[in-house]
């Protein structure tokens, strides 16, 4: 007998309203107990229903119901939903209600959207794009995801994985017939290390595009410079709220605070450092420093508030911060002139940001790619650049294996349980 | 009258000698029915055994101490090792066999082995205890013989016609009869049946070929032989031979298009599908008009016959298109023919039908090999004749089954390949089939296979003292290559590595090619490794060579192995997993894979299908 199950569906409380989702053989036996409803309503018709704790005899909310027959749902399974009043003491007391009441249990992470896949009701590419989806908050990340659940990187899979064929073919009819005579043995080799190195180049291409997680955790900017240059005032005015201290004191930030900030449809994660100096006695501060220098190493973009003759990275952003105090001597030494004060230059500083976030995440690149599918196209290059190093047939065809199986790891022919576990396990529950 | 037997097998061709062999061998009281007992161990078509992928697996069926290595050895006039520029892993060792004194190295093993009873009889219908337990055969003389388990290895004998030109013949072999009575009984049995072909060239007169217009191939010199050793006798004992290659050219092939209508290829006489491996002339002809020429081997059938195999023009032609093709290509103008060639059209069991190890899933106690399978050549009968007889006497005698899996062995491969994909032509070996082929070399059976064979009573004294013996030379051999060594210990010895400063195993450094081109300092280094035999040695120096590949296949087959930890019940119904299609449906209803993981191999089915049936399990479990 299959669970029937039960879960918060929209978002966490408090909100307007609160959608919770009962999926199962059970769902319209629960429906009619919770409602006091003599008879099924009609099905796919909002109505308002009382819903009532069974067990007490309390009214929980009044809410508006839908209900789903199996095998059209979402679920492919008879569905109820309840469109709750949003408060976290409705929410509540509706789902208490309904684990008490024994019949349904709680829903597992991804449960739902597992259902409606075992039922045949999506498939998993569907399935591997929704979750993206659903975790999507920016535009960047819609589009990849969306281009990710339209097939487009399955697309180009599938067109290597008949390249690799085609060039394994290749190589086992040097390897298995070659003593046979009806196959061609000379000038194959050259034949077969061209389509190699095409491949290997746009495997390389992919290596290159931004990582899911890139898109998802937001560009790195690291805000760096002297002390008392205004660095917290910046990321305070960048950030909207007071996500650091400011003061006069030189040295009060002394660790990297993190803030993630969407502009122009990009994430970015601003970090604000400690101030480097040479003279610091305080081993607190220096350690500090220390990791404010790996953020500027690591940053995808680095804005430096100091003398521009010190500033740490030759792409940094070049930032004469505190212009309301004191204009620099040489102007044209700097990228920009910046108040956060009185918000001179604050406009300029956040175009100039989206600008170079966009070609770190590449808009004309359709998607992006996750750890799996990095590692995956990962082992592509290097199983390639080892078959064009080789003139061992037998390590050519080998290495077109190894590439294969990556391939194959990809669309799930292989690996399918630990690829099923990893992509359900990223939903929410009640998705 | 009625006699007891643990397993009957039926036919003595490669695979029924070597399944009644091997059943012996574990144990089982085991008979062996042929139509003519004289005919046991003939080789239908080419007088040769081995090849590439093939030679692998006569290697394998010797580690398991079959018959046919050993028996190829005492009648091999000619040896090549095929391939032998390249890695060994796809190198086939091939031989061609005197016929005769392979029959009778064949019929001399059988008859040394204890338990075996070679009885002369048509089988014309199964014994059955109800619908779906088998209890022996019945011969057309009335006789029954009783058995708990019976293995079916008719060959092309099962519903056999034979085709040339216009002319048909019943039969399985020119000059013998068919199996007609046992077809009829199999088709009752609701298995499913469908037809294939195969087809077999014109045997000509070497006294009338003119050798002296014809390229010569001499015998590889070297002293390899079919068998790993600890079998028969050692070493190659008969003399060697040449053979001829001569050349088919655009007047051989005006000829085969002007008697292609009378071909019952072309003409819809023959239904059955022929092999896309080893096609018919005609068929090379009809699908690779644009080639120029194809080069035929003239190949000796024997020491003490005159009789030549022209191996690549096997024909169903009408007698007098096949003289005039023959008489087209040099050295053959005069040629005589002694049989024309025909093509055969025989009934194979889907092998869909079978599980792992050969046994027809809804019989019990029926198991198949051979053609009967859908396969062609000596080589893949032998080793599923090995497999089937081996389960036959596991069944009877209850033992432990012979399971090999794609890991293990070409022998797994193509059982793995029969039992999920079925066949649509003839299924021959290919070292392309194997995906761990660099693990799967044809010098390695024996370290492979040998070990499984001793523990299931398959491997006799003889060999197991040699194995032995072996394993305590390779240890030996081992402690050396495991010393350390260092770049410039090296570089004192004067071997041109590179002076990375790195310490290494003496193993490790045997991939470096400046140590490999310097045999006398590895034998210096490790002089166990120049006492032992050549064949242990090459092994070791491969295993060296290709050493960071193989670790990499090891760590892939250990995970292989943990995802056929998924397992499918044989109740499982795919009509209830929801988003597969019918093709998928049907395919997997036919191959019925046990694990998870052989659903993934059956072709055809997607990713999401797989997922699907995942889920499926899971949920069914849950529930």
């Amino acid at each position: 007998m299959i669970d029937t199950i039960f879960a918060l569906s929209s978002g966490r409380p408090p909100a307007g309203i609160a959608i919770i989702r009962i999926s199962g053989p059970q769902a319209f036996d629960i429906h009619t107990r919770f409602c006091r409803l003599n008879a099924l309503p009609e099905v796919r018709r909002a109505t308002l229903v009382s819903v009532v704790d069974p067990v007490s005899g309390h009214l929980l909310d009044r809410a508006l119901a839908l209900i789903f027959a199996g095998p059209h749902s979402v679920t492919g399974e008879d569905m109820v939903e309840w469109h709750c009043h949003g408060g976290h003491a409705v929410v509540q007391a509706v789902l208490h209600a309904l684990r008490n009441d024994s019949v349904a249990r709680d829903a597992d992470a991804g449960e739902f959207t597992r259902r409606a896949f075992e039922n045949g009701r999506i498939d998993l590419n569907e399935a591997e794009g929704l979750a993206d989806l659903l975790a999507a908050e920016t535009e960047t990340q819609r589009r990849a995801a969306l281009a990710m659940a339209d097939g487009h990187f399955s697309r180009r899979v599938e067109g290597w994985r008949s390249a690799l064929l085609e060039l394994s073919a290749q190589v086992e009819a040097v390897l298995d017939f070659s003593d046979e005579d009806d196959v061609a043995g000379e000038g194959m080799q050259d034949v077969i290390a061209s389509g190699l190195a095409v491949l290997a180049q746009e495997a390389r291409a992919h290596l290159a595009l931004p990582s899911a997680e890139r898109l998802r955790d937001g560009i790195r900017t690291v805000i760096a410079g002297p002390p008392n240059a205004g660095k917290s005032t910046l990321l305070n005015a960048l950030a909207g709220r007071e996500a650091a201290i400011v003061s006069d004191i030189a040295g009060t930030t002394r660790d990297r605070i993190e803030v993630p900030v969407s502009m122009g449809g990009i994430s970015f994660l601003l970090t604000d450092t400690a101030g480097l100096r040479d003279d610091s006695t305080d081993s607190i501060e220096a350690i500090g420093m220390d990791r404010a220098r790996s953020a500027v190493e690591q940053a995808d973009i680095v804005l430096w508030l100091g003398p521009s003759q010190k500033c740490p990275r030759i792409d940094a952003v070049r930032i004469a911060a505190q212009c309301d105090r004191q204009r620099p001597e040489r102007e044209e030494d700097y990228d920009l002139l910046l108040s956060a004060v009185t918000g001179e230059g604050m406009a300029g500083l956040v175009d100039r940001l989206v600008v170079m976030a966009q070609d770190i995440v590449q808009p004309e690149a359709e998607y992006a790619l996750h750890q799996r599918q990095r590692d995956a196209v990962r082992v592509l290059r290097e199983a390639l650049d080892a078959a064009l190093a080789t003139a061992d047939a037998l390590l050519i065809a080998e290495n077109l294996r190894i590439a294969r199986g990556a391939m194959d790891r990809l669309t799930g022919r292989a690996g399918v349980e630990d690829m099923l576990d990893s992509l359900f396990g990223r939903f929410c529950i009640g998705k | 009258m009625r006699t007891g037997y643990d397993v009957i097998v039926v036919g003595g061709g490669h695979a029924g000698c070597e399944a009644a062999a091997a059943a012996a061998r574990r144990g089982a009281r085991t008979a062996l029915v042929s139509f003519d007992p004289t005919t046991i161990g003939a080789m239908s078509c080419n007088p040769a055994i081995g090849g590439l992928g093939k030679g692998h697996l006569v290697r394998e069926v010797d580690a398991l101490d079959g018959i046919i290595a050993r028996a190829a050895d005492a009648a091999a006039i000619h040896h090549r090792m095929l391939n032998a520029s390249k890695g060994a892993a796809v190198q086939g060792p091939r031989v061609q066999a005197d016929r005769k004194l392979f029959a009778a190295a064949v019929q001399r093993i059988l008859a040394d082995q204890p338990g075996l009873e070679i009885i002369a009889g048509e089988v014309s219908d199964l014994l059955m205890m109800d619908e779906a337990n088998v209890a022996g055969v019945r011969l057309s003389d009335g006789r029954e013989l009783c058995a708990s388990a019976v293995v079916l290895a008719t060959g092309t004998f099962l519903g056999g016609r034979m085709f040339r030109g216009e002319e048909i013949f019943e039969g399985g072999r020119i000059g013998e009869q068919g199996a007609h009575a046992l077809a009829g009984r199999l088709r009752r049995l609701d298995l499913p049946i469908a037809r294939l072909k195969t087809g077999t060239p014109p045997r000509l007169d070497g006294r009338s070929i003119d050798w002296s217009a014809l390229e010569l191939q001499p015998s590889d010199a070297g002293r390899w032989t079919m068998s790993a050793g600890g079998g028969a006798g050692a070493g190659r004992s008969v003399p060697q031979v040449f053979c001829g290659i001569t050349r088919t050219h655009q007047g051989t092939h005006d000829i085969i298009r002007s008697g292609l209508d009378r071909s019952p290829l072309f003409s819809g006489a023959i239904e059955g599908r022929g092999p896309r491996y080893c096609p018919s002339i005609e068929d090379k002809i009809f699908r690779f008009g644009d080639r120029d020429g194809h080069q035929i081997f003239l190949e000796p059938e024997g020491l003490s016959t005159h009789l030549v195999y022209p191996n690549g023009i096997s024909t169903s032609l009408p007698v007098d298109v096949q003289l005039a093709m023959v008489r087209s290509m040099a050295g053959l103008e005069r040629a005589e023919m002694v049989v024309p060639g025909y093509a055969v059209e025989y009934d194979y069991i889907d092998p869909r039908a079978l599980d792992a190890r050969l046994s027809v899933r809804a019989v019990s106690g029926l198991y198949c090999a051979g053609q009967i399978n859908g396969t062609t050549g000596y080589e893949e009968a032998a080793a599923q004749g090995l497999v089937a007889g081996a389960n036959a006497a596991a069944q009877a005698l209850d033992l432990a089954p012979l399971l090999l899996d794609r890991a293990s062995s070409y022998i797994g491969v193509m059982i793995d390949d029969l039992t999920l994909q079925g066949v649509t032509e003839p299924y021959r070996m290919l070292t392309a089939r194997a995906e761990y082929r660099l693990h799967l070399r044809a010098d390695n059976a024996s370290t492979r296979l040998t070990p499984l064979g001793i523990e299931l009573g398959l491997v006799g004294a003889p060999r197991r003292s040699w194995f032995e013996a072996r394993q305590g030379a390779r240890a030996q051999v081992r402690q050396e290559l495991d010393r350390d060594y260092s770049a410039s210990s090296l570089a004192q010895r004067e071997v041109a590595v590179r002076q990375d400063g790195a310490r290494r195993k003496l193993f490790d450094w045997l991939r470096f090619p400046e140590l490999v081109a310097r045999p006398d300092i590895i034998d210096e280094l490790a002089p166990s490794l120049a006492a032992i035999d050549d064949d242990l040695r090459a092994e070791i120096l491969e295993d060296a060579h290709y050493a960071p590949y193989l670790e990499r296949q090891a760590t892939e087959i250990a995970e292989v192995r943990r995802n056929e930890a998924v397992r499918i019940p044989p109740t499982f119904d795919y009509a209830r997993v929801g988003g597969l299609s019918n093709e998928m449906h049907e395919k997997l209803s036919a191959a019925q894979p046990e694990t998870l993981a052989a659903a993934g191999r059956v072709r055809g089915v997607t990713p999401a299908a797989l997922a699907a049936i995942l889920v499926a399990l899971r949920a069914r479990k849950a529930a």
